[in-house]
This record gives structure tokens, C-alpha cells and sequence, in this order.
């Protein structure tokens, strides 16, 4: 019983640092051949964010490079992501194929804060946690 | 116990030469910032860094494997940048890095301004 009661608690120590951290846009990113990716921003805050930075990695390979990224002239374009759940599309692209996985994608605002990633940060794996966590706890008290 | 031996070696061998011997290990870069002073005055120069962000949490500024770009203005291979002289409100920096795990680029729109008023 204790033991269940110390999980709740780190259950829900880990949702409170997860609604610390959480970043305000998401960034998917598809493919259809580990070359050219199609990429998507949106800003789940309700506020509007205008967008600074961009960075592209390939985690994988040292010697890959980024040959387009419309997303850069997007921003020198003056790029702001409309609040309540606006959206942007942009493309860009490697000189050698690279899985999904090992693509990384970060996006700053105009003040230089990182407001979105495209891999889930530290926080997301604690908030599944947490979630897994709360939710034993709950089904444990029911069988009672 | 001969067998034993051959079979730890069997096993043991091929991985100890794929493993090779320890060499340089670099963090995985996740993403990267262009530092400078900003704004700049149109036809002025600042010195740009890159900031680097790595997979083990650690960030630092890189001092080789960057490669500069600017859409307006220039930059050397040592990061110096200089805006266009003409009247301009923004640039578009824009750096390659490599580290010998991963590549990228890391694009930065700063702020240009007429200082001659």
C-alpha cells in the first residue's frame, strides 16, 4: 500500500514538472523518402508567437547536410503562428537520406526562447509516466 | 573447459573488434543558436558564435565545424559578420555545424538599423 501511494506521488510530482515544461508549438515532420520532409508548426498556446529561429539536425551523420529549408525564409518573411491552434507548413531537405528518428527540428521565438521541438522533450516521457502511474493507483483503489 | 574458452571467444572476439579502441565520443547536437550583438547598423560588424544544445544536456559555443552564411549581408569563416551598407531592416543568418555524430543548420533572422541619424 505504501508503495502505491509513493508511486501517486511521484506520478503526479512528474505531471507538475511536465505542466512546467511543456513547450507551446508542436512540430511534426513526414516523409516519403528520408530525403525531402514536409514539416508542420502549431502553437497550441491561445496567444500568438512570431518565430525567430529555426534549426535543422541530423542526429545521426556528420556529414549530412541541410541543401533547403523554406522554413528560414519564412521566418526572414516575418513569421508569426496565429494563437489558438495556427498552423505552418514547410519543406526542407537532406543531401543524404536520414530516418525520421534522427531528425530534429527546433523552432525560438523572437526573444530566443525554444518554443518548439520536434521529438518529445524530457517532460513528455514523465507526463506518460505519471500518467501510467495515476492511473494503476486509480485501478489498484477500485479493486478494493 | 576448452570448449567453454573457444565458445567465450567465439562470442567475445568478432564484438571486441566492431567495439575497435575507444576513440573520440561526441553528444548528439540537437539544435543550435546564433549568438552575436544585436541589432547591428547597416554597414557595421558584430562577431557571431554558434551555441550548440546536445543530446546529454550540455550546450556549448562551437569552435570549429561551422560554416557561415548570410542572405544580405557577409560573414567570414571566423564568424565576423558585416551588414550591407545599403538600408535594410533584417538579415537572415544562417550556420552549418558538424560535430563528427550528427549535422545541421541553425537559421537566425536579426535586427539591421540606420545608425547614421
Amino acid at each position: 500500500m505504501n508503495l502505491k501511494y509513493a508511486l501517486a506521488t511521484a506520478g503526479l510530482m512528474l505531471l507538475g514538472a511536465v505542466s512546467a515544461n511543456a513547450l507551446p508549438v508542436t512540430i511534426g515532420i513526414s516523409t516519403s523518402d528520408n530525403i525531402n520532409y514536409t514539416g508542420l508548426l502549431t502553437n497550441t498556446s491561445p496567444d500568438p508567437i512570431d518565430i525567430g529561429a529555426d534549426s535543422i539536425f541530423d542526429i545521426s551523420n556528420p556529414s549530412n547536410s541541410v541543401v533547403s529549408d523554406s522554413l528560414a525564409d519564412d521566418i526572414f518573411n516575418g513569421l508569426t503562428l496565429t494563437g489558438g491552434g495556427g498552423t505552418h507548413s514547410f519543406n526542407f531537405a537532406f543531401d543524404q537520406a536520414v530516418l525520421p528518428n534522427n531528425v530534429f527540428v527546433a523552432v525560438k521565438d523572437l526573444n530566443d526562447n525554444v518554443v518548439g521541438t520536434s521529438v518529445p522533450e524530457p517532460g513528455s516521457v514523465a507526463l506518460l509516466v505519471g500518467m501510467t502511474m495515476s492511473g494503476g493507483l486509480f485501478l489498484a483503489r477500485r479493486r478494493k | 573447459m576448452v570448449l567453454a574458452l573457444i565458445a567465450v571467444l567465439a562470442v567475445a572476439g568478432p564484438g571486441l573488434v566492431l567495439a575497435g579502441s575507444p576513440g573520440t565520443s561526441y553528444p548528439k547536437p540537437l539544435y543550435a543558436d546564433i549568438i552575436g550583438v544585436f541589432p547591428v547598423c547597416n554597414g557595421g560588424t558584430t562577431q557571431l558564435q554558434l551555441k550548440v544544445k546536445y543530446s546529454d544536456g550540455t550546450e556549448s559555443i562551437a569552435t570549429s565545424g561551422v560554416t557561415w552564411k548570410a542572405k544580405l549581408g557577409s560573414v567570414d569563416g571566423s564568424g565576423n559578420y558585416t551588414a550591407p551598407a545599403a538600408p535594410a531592416t533584417k538579415d537572415l543568418i544562417s550556420a552549418s555545424y558538424s560535430n563528427g555524430v550528427g549535422s545541421g543548420t541553425a537559421n537566425r533572422v536579426i535586427t539591421l538599423q540606420d545608425c547614421s541619424i
